[in-house]
């Protein structure tokens, strides 16, 4: 049994090129999508590069694993919202075409192209086309432009990545989605594309996927396919998708009340996924390769208009009570978000900041072009959300860069009002509560306060485990590390032992903040978490008040970084880890900065 | 119907469907399509099955994403049609035709030994489903479903309907009470089924998820 070969697909934006290259030698180190992507960025930006620059890439990642458990993109670049490593994950079928494209290590963009273009890859037809047409159109509008384009040009359905205007406007949360429903919003990656000129990127693949043995990788596939487990988890995911979560955590406090500011409130209660279930349903609808198909979109007709879209915890997460709605009025907000395309969880707390910086007079009617504010409302958030993503106005230009750039332009007062760590908001997973927030993960992230800077990630996120996909695979073979183990071999030909696994788990994770460091993130001075934390404390609905103490997060947080992230007390890599798994490179780099454990 | 309906599943073990029998005599794949949530795990069994490798475009049943606006997968397979309506039989330019019905094996075959192969693919045109495929970079002639008894030895068994996590496929007799003439209702492309659902979110246009927008 032969190995598998990587090939990495580079697409120069501004000398209008492309090429392929074999990276299976560093797949073998690094796994792909973000593994790999690290060392894009460590090798290709320039230290210290502006985000929105040529000099950034950005890596359409995918990994030996993409299309069989779940189907994750993850895209790879400097962060235009933080300054450090950022990575944007998005589900739905492009990912399966880039790899039966055959680049299974994704596709590499650099450069700025001159004027508005979009990607086409068709198998080993690789083309920058014009879309000076499409540029300015909201997100719908270009998915199905380009798919129907596409499709009366060749017959094939073709999977499309794109932006809408707020990544066109370089609104430093932007997000890029495909089918729609499927964002990659972290981070600031629609503002990446914009800042290329590139709307979209359009990929059929028809040759197959490149593994090294297709019985054996079937053979486990069926194993999950057929398994009780995941029909269990088949029978919730697709009935409620992800609209289950954010009702449980609202009761438990662990999800903004009026910008994270009130105890248990009724608000609560409108958020009722079962409700929204039995009235809006569409149909069930998945990735490639998923069993456990947990896209539930939905459809609303009522009064007021049709609305089309689906709830994610993210797009629907930091807003909720956190701008006094329920579920009835995100119904028609969220499809909003999702065309002007920014990142929902971001824009929920910078929204609920906005309202409450208006009410407590900090910010006014003309810095926000004559429109007033309120808690609850859905045409002066929804004319909110417009006014940010065309960044019209002083005060939603400013809020179009995030929390650390409003802060700037709001004052010294604005700043009591944001709940953020990192300048990346935080009204989901509330930080004040020990059990189901993520206080310590937000709190010791080097990309920002966001899920995925753990180990875990590290791993999932260079093999390409989609977390709502995962379950199953680790109640069947036991742990993520065996799940990886079992397909890595199948897929690529490897002889993986378990060790091996863990040590790649590590490296990516090191590396991936030994990149952040690099890019000026520092433990000393960025791991915190808002004043608020410490001294406003919240009560859920069963009467559990949650705050952190000062002394207790320090000490915490020390724990955490030792006994969760390998890391030294500091936060810092250890010397002796990055020497023993072959990151010895980044040392001179860093000991200079003082960022070397 | 001259057909040999004393053909019985040969050794088929874990066809987890035991609420749908193991159908008697002529049967079709039926695909559900508002069902289907477009995992494609039965374009893997099949190419699987007939290729041994996992290459979704070169299953015999597809699966194909649109956005409604919202996203829906649909599925489309070979219906085994009857005598009556068999378009791509009739399309071939061979006679006898090289794609018929084998009223052995009880589901469609192409004659590849006699096939024209991809220079003709008439019986690709007149498939109002385009049911039949090819993949030139394997195989200048067609494939069509032949319910996974590819040496035709009438041991139907459709891998794609025993691996469907959503049961959105049937593998169903034709001689059920009257489904034996609905298969030119059911031979539908998956363009023309996906304008169909689209319906049901009136009054969103596909170019948009609100109607009538945010006009604020």
């Amino acid at each position: 049994m032969s190995e598998t070969r990587f090939n990495l697909l580079e697409v120069d934006l501004t000398r209008e090129t492309s090429r392929v290259l074999d990276v299976t030698e560093d797949v073998k180190k690094y796994l792909g999508a973000r593994g790999l992507a690290n060392k894009l960025i460590w090798e290709q930006v320039p230290q210290g590069a502006a985000p929105l620059s040529p000099d950034n890439i950005l890596h359409v990642g995918v990994g030996p694993t993409t299309g069989i458990i779940g189907d994750k993109t993850v895209l790879s670049f400097k962060s235009p919202l933080t300054g450090w490593a950022g990575r944007s994950t998005v589900s739905g079928y492009i990912g399966d075409e880039i790899v039966r494209a055959q680049y299974n290590a994704g596709i590499l963009i650099k450069g700025r192209a001159k004027k508005p273009v979009y990607i086409y890859v068709y198998d080993d037809k690789v083309e920058i086309r014009d879309a000076t047409d499409l540029w300015g159109k909201w997100k719908q509008e270009t998915e199905f432009t380009i798919r129907d384009r596409l499709n009366n040009e060749t017959g094939e359905v073709f999977g499309v990545l794109c932006i809408g205007p707020a990544g066109e406007n370089l609104v430093r949360f932007a997000n890029a989605s495909t089918e729609f429903v499927h964002s990659a919003s972290k981070w600031g990656c629609g503002a990446i594309m914009g800042s290329k000129n590139l709307k979209a990127i359009a990929v059929k693949g028809t040759r197959g996927p490149l593994y090294a043995d297709h019985k054996r990788v079937w053979e486990l596939f069926k194993t999950y396919a057929l398994s009780p487990k995941t029909a269990l988890e088949k029978v919730t995911r697709s009935r409620f998708g992800a609209t289950a979560s954010p009702p449980s955590l609202l009761r438990h406090a662990a999800e903004g009340i009026r910008n994270n500011h009130d105890n248990y409130d009724p608000i609560v209660e409108r958020s009722n996924y079962l409700e929204h279930h039995l009235q809006y349903f569409a149909w069930t609808d998945g990735c490639p390769g998923c069993a456990a198909s947990c896209e539930v979109p939905y459809f609303k007709n009522s009064e007021r208009g049709a609305f089309g879209g689906e709830f994610r915890h993210d797009n629907v997460g930091g807003f909720n009570a956190n701008i006094m709605v329920g579920y009835e009025e995100m119904a028609e907000i969220a499809p909003l978000e999702n065309e002007l395309g920014m990142d929902g969880e971001e824009l929920g707390g910078i929204v609920a900041f906005a309202i409450d910086l208006y009410q407590n007079g900090i910010i006014t009617r003309e810095d926000l072009g004559g429109l007033e504010l309120s808690w609850g409302s859905v045409e002066a958030t929804c004319t909110l959300l417009k006014k940010i993503a065309y960044r019209e106005g002083r005060a939603a230009n400013a809020l179009a860069d995030g929390f650390r750039h409003a802060y700037k332009v709001f004052g010294e007062n604005s700043v009591r009002y944001g709940f953020e760590v990192h300048g990346c908001a935080a009204p989901t997973y509330d930080v004040r509560n020990k059990q189901v927030g993520w206080g310590l993960m937000y709190g010791t992230s080097h990309n920002g306060a966001r899920m995925g800077s753990g180990l875990d990630e590290a791993l999932g996120e260079a093999i390409t485990f989609c977390n709502f996909a995962l379950p199953p695979f680790v109640q069947i073979w036991g742990s993520r590390e065996e799940v990886a183990r079992q397909f890595l071999n199948a897929v690529c030909g490897w002889n993986l032992t378990l060790n091996d696994v863990n040590d790649i788990k590590l490296r990516n994770y090191y590396f991936n903040r030994c990149v952040s460091l690099r890019e000026g993130y520092h433990p000393a001075k960025d791991d915190y978490l808002p004043p608020r934390a410490f001294d406003e404390p919240v009560t859920d609905k069963y009467g559990t008040k949650w705050v952190w103490d000062k002394a207790d997060w320090e000490q915490e947080k020390k724990r955490f970084y030792v006994e969760r992230l390998k890391l030294t007390e500091a936060g810092l890599p250890p010397r002796e880890g990055l020497k023993q798994l072959g990151l010895d490179f980044v040392i001179p780099v860093l000991e200079p900065m003082k960022a070397i454990g | 119907m001259q057909e040999d309906k004393s053909i019985r599943p040969v050794n088929i073990t874990g066809w987890g469907k035991e609420n749908l029998p193991y159908p008697e005599g002529a049967a079709y794949i039926e695909c559900d399509e508002l069902k289907c949530v477009g995992c494609g795990i039965c374009q893997m069994a099949c190419s699987m099955y007939h290729f041994g490798v996992i290459n979704k475009d070169l299953a015999r049943i597809q699966v194909r994403k649109y956005l409604l606006p919202l996203p829906k997968a649909v599925q489309v397979t070979c219906v085994q049609c009857p005598p009556q309506e068999r378009e791509c039989e009739k399309a071939c330019p061979l006679k006898p035709a090289a794609v018929h019905f084998d009223r052995t094996s009880l589901h469609m075959v192409i004659d590849t030994e006699r096939c024209l192969g991809e220079k003709c693919l008439r019986c690709r045109e007149a498939c109002s489903a385009k049911a039949i495929r090819i993949y030139p970079a394997i195989s200048p002639k067609p494939f069509v479903c032949d319910l996974c008894d590819p040496e035709n030895k009438g041991s139907r068994n459709p891998q794609c309907v025993s691996v469907c996590p959503y049961g959105a496929l049937y593998f169903k007799s034709t001689m059920v009470r009257w489904s034996y003439s609905i298969h030119d209702v059911l031979r539908k492309h998956a363009d023309e089924k996906a304008e169909l659902i689209a319906k049901r979110l009136y009054p969103l246009k596909k170019t948009g998820v609100a109607n009538p927008g945010w006009k604020l």
